[in-house]
């Protein structure tokens, strides 16, 4: 599976062995982001570094877990509540209503993440952006030629 | 008799009601409860709970009618779209696809502009949608997903849950306590799940998803 290299910066400790050990050169860049046009996702840096700031984000994934039909509608009940409360919330004032909106987004998000919608590059995603460009929608389709499908 | 708030998650343990889920009785003092007894929302010890004083200022009247929300279902639906997006936006993020997430990231805002601003919104409004959600919608979808052995949907129902009684208990002190409950505060909210925390420090972890502090965002005004 091809991979390519990213540098946590957070755990980065500016020991720079991945410069050491790096064939092409794309560990040294001046904003210490890896260059992953240079990458060739040998891994030879993240297994050098001693501060374990380096890892390989594959640029393929398995297919993603496939959800019971009544799961994803009983799931999508409870979003349908999370977007309802979060376009109320909007319309409410102070600080407290913006963390409620955005707390009910955050939980909506992951509630759609666990019923079908995991992976970009799986087929539910494509066909959810088919629906939004087949009505015109123009960033679905910008965003349907840039992520390749893994089913 | 008192109520006692849970520093941690913002839990109220109200002595006249007991609690069900950790087999207390009724009209059980906060004293009397077990030394080992932690907070049944985010596990915190006895101790980081405190007695809840809960002023009489800018209280709601209690006979306030609710309008419930009347969403038509294409808005219904531009608004899963949006989440669905956004989702999605992050999905991409965490793989390094910045283009991508940044694309995504417009298209669920584009989506969620479509909606018009809700007319007559009320936090009553926001609480009577909480009650349904925690006494019927996400009982029956935990059931489905546990007879399905969808660990996933299982995990997100879980923290959705948790997050969702810790809004319940805020919307209930700031039925009672109004703009106070956020006066010279801080209010975080935890990226990952969802879990809003009011007070000066937060937790150095997320008590419903363990995410560090750091991962935290501060809602500005």
């Amino acid at each position: 599976m091809k991979k390519f290299a990213v540098r946590n910066l957070r755990l980065c400790t500016k020991e720079c062995l991945c410069l050491y050990v790096c064939p092409t050169g794309a560990a040294d860049t001046e904003n210490s982001i890896i260059d992953v046009a240079k990458c060739t996702g040998c891994g030879h840096c993240a297994e050098a570094c001693v501060s374990k700031a380096i890892s390989l984000i594959p640029t393929e994934f398995p297919q993603q877990q496939k959800h019971d039909e009544n799961l994803v509608s009983a799931m999508n009940t409870l979003v349908v509540s999370k977007v309802t409360a979060e376009h109320t919330a909007a319309a409410l004032p102070d600080r407290f209503a913006r963390a409620l909106q955005r707390s009910n987004r955050i939980m909506a998000e992951d509630l759609v993440r666990e019923s079908g919608y995991m992976l970009p590059q799986s087929k539910n995603a494509r066909k959810f952006l088919k629906g939004l460009a087949e009505a015109g929608n123009e960033r679905a389709e910008k965003l349907l030629k840039l992520i390749k499908s893994n089913e | 008799m008192k109520k006692y708030l849970c520093t941690i998650c913002g839990h109220i343990y109200d002595e006249d009601a007991g609690e069900e889920k950790t087999d207390i009785p009724e009209k059980t003092a906060f004293e009397s409860l077990p030394e080992r007894w932690t907070c049944p929302v985010c596990g915190a010890e006895k101790s980081k709970f405190r007695i809840l004083i809960i002023p009489k200022t800018d209280a709601v009247p209690a006979h306030t009618e609710v309008k419930p929300s009347l969403l038509s279902v294409s808005e219904v639906s531009n608004l899963k779209d949006s989440v669905i997006c956004s989702s999605l936006a992050k999905s991409c993020e965490k793989q390094f696809k910045h283009d991508e997430a940044a694309i995504y990231c417009s298209l669920a805002k584009e989506l969620k502009e479509k909606v018009p601003h809700a007319e007559g919104a009320s936090f009553a409004a926001l609480q009577k949608g909480i009650e349904h959600e925690i006494s019927s919608i996400i009982p029956t979808a935990k059931k489905v997903a546990e007879n399905h052995h969808d660990r996933g949907a299982l995990r997100a129902l879980v923290w959705a849950e948790k997050v969702t009684r810790i809004h319940h208990s805020l919307l209930e002190r700031h039925a009672a306590e109004g703009p106070a409950l956020i006066k010279d505060k801080t209010v975080y909210v935890c990226p990952v799940c969802g879990f809003i925390f009011i007070d000066e420090h937060a937790p150095s972890k997320c008590p419903v998803c363990s995410a560090p502090d750091w991962k935290f965002e501060i809602v500005e005004a």
